[in-house]
């Protein structure tokens, strides 16, 4: 006897499909407002309104190593450490405190040639922690006893520098002697040197309006344009030097079981676009190493130095730096110190007749393309490249038009860069266990 | 040889030497370099093969970045474990159970034993200095030793004659004497205590025999009775009747008790009451 509850519509099973077969909703892309313009104080805003719930804003200055003299060396890494301390209206205390109450990141970054302040917030809490923002990147006022306390924090990133990056650094100083060759981080006698005046002189000088670009992620063009019409910054026009390539070499012998080779030539400023994207393009064919865990790689330059080393462990990836208007172009190798030498020549023999296939090239675009794409799935990433190019080029691009310009390049274009390199003017750089390494004179 | 392969003027600084033995003659060259300690920070993993190498290398542009730290390494965060302080009552804790690890049953007999032992010995002192306090107010109250030095009577025996009874007064109360005969004392010796009212021997109200001392007033309503008289020849109470035998005991009449004998004693020949 069936009871009538069981009769009952919702005890039974369904045999209509009700959510399951409804049409999935059709996503809408967040809108993706890339905006650019000079405001009358020259200060280039940039903004790009993506729905982000987290909001980040940078206030970067074309200041850096680059801007630096002989006896100013080390002031871009003080003034890098000097980010939050007291400012002319804020405490150190005040500006740590509201930023970590608000549960943001205020972080100074500082590249050859640039400095970026950047603030990382929810979007409703922009409103405080622009001001903190504003302070640190444009109201310091460099208390010589807070410059004191960070010494030991100074000397502490000095000793912690991995040798691959120091010899990046002795890459360039060989390459450029000054200006790009200036390091990033302070050489040690220069350590408690750098006082109050000499950073309040090199934020005077450069830290100025046409020097400087705001760039925001997720925040709207005229709430951007309010914060940096009243920046307080000069106005004054400077332009530093032309960078000049030099080549030459520099040794550094350390008490190390590796040896880390930096060898590069000339390549292409960002001045020269579509060299530049050669340049890069060349990088990736000649190969950055290989992309799988324990694994292999067909490019060239990787091929020529694993045969050089049959069986001993080694690592080496093609070098391509590119400035506003220079760059180098080259490779970095690190080996146990017996068997660097042999694998430094065998791969600047490759970098000085380097011989690339259409096949590699054609690899290497689709590289740098999946490259470019993946920084644009990276917010941080996506931000950083922004401020670049606002900074440098006054433009911003979407990810879309940079793939199309990296189309443009043909073979044969980056074919004659390669070609270009064996006449250029060497520059190398070693550090560790220098044994075996050859001279610069003997890679010719 | 030296002189021709090298400059005169350059030769000492184109080699180095350094006393073995210093003799104090020549002074040992002082670099007079300070040696600073170094910050010495050790790479996280030492690189023995390809895939670690390639690791190692950058790929990128070369930043560098710094977060705002403007005093040291601030941070807004409480660790429970090393910061907030748990109450210490090890003070308060007996020597068998500050161990955490020790089971505190196995103490547990010695520390009651102590405890009971204690407050027990505790208390008892206490009781006794209550005592002893409580002792000394109440006797503050009571008479000192000069009024009751003033409160004895000392009489002489000699001047009673044998069957006499007289009377002496002490606290404002007549005081009766009686210098008994051999016959009295044996009849009252021999009164079969059972009969008697107020049941006392003879020997326990008198000290010496021929003496009886008593304080005269009647125990029934005051009167003081007349020495003697009545039926059993010591005493007789003319108000109501009462009459006391040799021995000052009640015998007939209305009064309850035998009369009262105050303490006394004998001094060669003389008693002294009070």
């Amino acid at each position: 006897m069936a009871c009538s509850a069981v009769r009952a519509p919702l005890l039974r099973n369904t045999t209509v499909r009700h959510y399951a077969a409804a049409a999935a909703a059709t996503q809408s892309a967040p809108a993706q407002n890339l905006d650019i313009q000079v405001l009358s104080n020259k200060i280039t805003v940039a903004t790009l309104d993506n729905d982000s719930p987290v909001t980040q804003v940078s206030v970067t200055f074309k200041a850096g190593p680059r801007n630096e003299t002989y006896e100013t060396q080390g002031t871009s890494h003080v003034l890098r450490l000097a980010a939050g301390l007291t400012t002319n209206r804020s405490s150190a205390f005040g500006i740590t405190r509201n930023i970590q109450q608000i549960g943001g990141n205020l972080t100074a970054t500082t590249d050859r040639e640039s400095i970026a302040y950047t603030l990382q917030c929810t979007r409703d809490k922009l409103d405080v922690g622009l001001k903190f923002l504003e302070d640190v990147a444009t109201r310091q006022v460099f208390k010589p006893w807070e410059l004191n306390d960070q010494i030991p924090r100074l000397r502490y990133e000095l000793s912690s520098i991995p040798e691959t990056t120091r010899v990046l650094e002795l890459l360039h100083k060989a390459a450029y002697r000054k200006g790009l060759g200036y390091s990033l981080y302070s050489p040690k006698q220069r350590i408690g040197k750098i006082g109050t005046e000499n950073l309040q002189h090199f934020v005077n000088t450069w830290f100025t309006g046409p020097r400087c670009a705001v760039v925001a992620t997720g925040v709207s063009q005229e709430q951007l344009n309010k914060f940096a019409s009243q920046l307080q910054v000069g106005s004054s026009e400077s332009s530093g030097e032309p960078a000049r390539y030099f080549g030459g070499e520099l040794r550094k012998e350390r008490s190390s079981s590796l040896a880390t080779v930096a060898v590069a030539v000339e390549g292409a400023g960002l001045n020269k676009e579509k060299e530049a994207i050669a340049f890069a393009i060349l990088q990736r064919a000649a190969g950055t190493g290989p992309h799988v865990k324990w694994g292999s790689t067909s490019a060239p330059l990787y091929r020529t130095v694993a045969t050089a080393a049959g069986k001993d462990p080694f690592a080496v990836s093609a070098l391509n730096a590119s400035y506003s208007d220079s760059g180098i172009f080259g490779f970095i190798l690190t080996a146990p110190g017996n068997i660097a030498g042999t694998l430094t020549t065998a791969a600047s023999k490759w970098l000085l007749k380097p011989s690339v296939t259409d096949a590699d090239i054609s690899r290497g675009k689709a590289e740098l393309k999946a490259a470019v794409l993946y920084a644009t799935d990276n917010s941080i990433a996506r931000h950083e490249s922004l401020a670049q190019q606002a900074l440098f080029k006054g433009t911003v691009a979407s990810p879309s038009a940079i793939i199309a310009e990296i189309e443009k390049v043909s073979a044969a274009d980056v074919k004659n860069v390669a070609a270009k390199i064996g006449k250029g003017k060497l520059s190398m750089a070693g550090i560790g266990d220098l044994d075996t390494v050859p001279y610069v004179e003997e890679l010719k | 040889m030296n002189v021709i392969a090298r400059t005169s003027n350059l030769s000492p600084y184109l080699k180095a030497t350094s006393a073995a033995i210093p003799n104090g003659l020549r002074p040992v060259a002082g670099s007079g370099k300070v040696q600073k300690s170094k910050v010495v920070v050790k790479s996280d993993v030492e690189r023995l093969t390809s895939y670690s190498l390639s690791q190692a290398l950058p790929t990128g542009q070369l930043r560098a970045r710094s977060g705002i730290t403007g005093i040291g390494a601030m941070q807004q965060i409480r660790l429970g474990h090393t910061d907030i302080r748990v109450p210490d009552f090890s003070a308060y804790r007996r020597k068998d159970v500050q161990d955490p690890t020790t089971k505190s049953r196995e103490s547990a007999e010695s520390r009651l034993t102590f405890s009971y032992l204690f407050t027990g010995a505790a208390a008892i002192a206490g009781a006794y200095s209550a005592k002893t306090v409580v002792t000394q107010f109440v006797t503050s109250m009571a008479a000192s030793a000069d009024v009751l030095a003033l409160a004895k009577v000392e009489i002489k025996l000699d001047d009673i004659p044998e069957g006499k009874s007289m009377v002496f007064k002490w606290r404002g109360k007549p005081l009766f004497i009686r210098h008994r005969k051999a016959d009295e004392i044996a009849r009252e010796q021999s009164v079969a205590v059972e009969t008697l009212r107020h049941q006392q021997h003879d020997n326990d109200r008198v000290k010496r025999p021929e003496w009886l001392v008593v304080i005269g007033i009647c125990t029934h309503l005051g009167c003081v009775p007349i020495a003697n008289a009545g039926e059993f020849g010591g005493y007789y109470c003319p108000c109501h009747g009462s009459h006391y035998d040799a021995s000052g005991r009640i015998r007939k009449g209305p009064a309850p008790l035998n009369l009262e004998v105050p303490p006394h004693e004998f001094v060669e020949n003389m008693v002294v009451v009070g």
